[in-house]
């Protein structure tokens, strides 16, 4: 039993850039609405092989990140089998523990879990995520002097020590969702693409 | 006229946590009321040695922080010699070109260049910056999972490549300005970031 993920995370939200959800401090516009996607680089499952899947979160955060009731759906990458989509559904409910099921006490209430095309196409700060034909956000890092891409180091969300996050901005993020009573489309708020490696025996 | 400057820089204002121009984006609030001090660990400007020296502008940023016309208030602290006075002023108005000539050319008015104590006593974001009477502030750093200090790198605005920028939040921010025509502030959970610099000019 446990399991062992590696991937990338990509954060979008209706913040304006460099999101202060990132360093525990309430979002930009009092409340957050935010769609994120954990691609899975490489990792197991109850022994399971998950390589390759991507999960999606859209949330409803109501204030402070860290105070919860959060009303989430959950997205399963549509490429997973079914065995794939059950271990990944225990991980992401909390049933198997360790750092993710922390994430899920900051929920209130998972409005839905379902299968969705996912498309995760996000390197250091730029790219494309796709969730369906409704949840889509493009996005590209800003870049320091030498061009390199601008980043955030340790913070307080960082689950990777010494692993980089990437500060961007996105060019779009559109959500249509009727269950959260979530409709945007905008441009020019934050994107954060982070790294993350979760571990539960 | 030539110069080597480094150190490090510490930017206080009335921005939310994190500072959008540092990302070169418009402030918070539209406008930005802010106090950048920088510190010299080692340097000199045509032979004059002004290692430990500090400069400090309290400054009223009309709209985005590259779109330049700034009021700003200069200080130069206490402790240095008329020569190293004047050498400092050179530098920050320009009149040595180099990197803080471009800096120099987003203030449209100084309305005022004096001497004043200064107290630069900041390390990785923690610390204090006073300024006379009419400047104090104090910080400390966000902290990550494994409490080391969160950084931001490669910024629009990192001088030297590849060092951080640590990323902090004012416990106070008190700024006594308006006989300068700059607006007093005195606010608790804004920006703070202290970076590292390094400015030469041949």
């Amino acid at each position: 039993m446990g399991y062992s993920l590696e991937g990338r995370l990509l954060e979008v939200c209706n913040c304006k850039i460099a999101c202060p959800c990132w360093l525990g401090e309430d979002p930009d516009p009092g409340f957050c609405w935010s769609v994120e996607g954990y691609h899975i680089d490489r990792g197991t499952v109850d022994a399971l092989d998950v390589s390759g899947l991507t999960m999606g979160v859209l949330s409803d955060i109501p204030g402070n990140i860290l105070a919860g009731n959060h009303r989430v759906i959950l997205f399963v990458d549509g490429k997973a089998s079914q065995e794939q989509a059950d271990a990944l559904t225990r991980v992401w409910t909390g049933k198997l523990g360790g750092p993710v099921a922390e994430v899920c006490e900051l929920w209130g209430e998972v409005v839905a879990i379902e299968r969705a095309a996912i498309s995760f196409d996000v390197n250091e700060g730029e790219g494309r995520l796709a969730i369906g034909t409704e949840i889509e956000a493009r996005l590209a890092p800003y870049r320091g002097p030498t061009g390199e891409p601008t980043t955030w180091y340790h913070t307080p969300f960082s689950t990777m020590p010494g692993n980089p996050a990437y500060i961007a901005k996105a060019s779009l993020y559109r959500v249509n969702d009727e269950r959260l009573a979530i409709s945007l489309s905008l441009e020019g708020h934050n994107a954060i693409q982070g790294s993350f490696r979760f571990e539960a025996n | 006229m030539s110069y080597t400057l480094e150190g490090t820089i510490l930017e206080v204002c009335n921005c939310d946590v994190l500072c959008p121009c540092w990302i070169g984006e418009d402030p918070d609030n539209g406008t930005c009321d802010t106090v950048v001090a920088w510190h010299v660990d080692r340097g000199e400007i045509d032979g004059v040695d002004v290692s430990g020296r500090t400069l400090a502008l309290l400054a009223h940023v009309p709209g985005n922080i590259l779109a330049g016309n700034w009021k700003a208030a200069v200080f130069v602290d206490d402790k240095a010699s008329d020569a190293q006075t004047q050498a400092l002023g050179d530098v920050w108005t320009g009149k040595k070109g180099g990197p803080v000539a471009d800096l120099a050319g987003l203030v449209g008015e100084v309305v005022a260049f004096e001497k004043a104590p200064i107290t630069y006593e900041l390390h990785e974001g923690k610390g204090t910056l006073r300024i006379g009477d009419m400047v104090e502030a104090e910080m400390a750093p966000y902290v990550g999972a494994t409490g080391r200090t969160t950084t931001l790198n490669d910024s629009v605005f990192s001088t030297v490549p590849g060092a951080p920028a640590w990323v902090s939040k004012a416990s106070k921010y008190v700024r006594k300005s308006s006989k300068f025509g700059l607006k007093d502030m005195n606010l608790s959970g804004k920006n703070a970031i202290q970076g590292e610099f390094r400015f030469e000019s041949n």
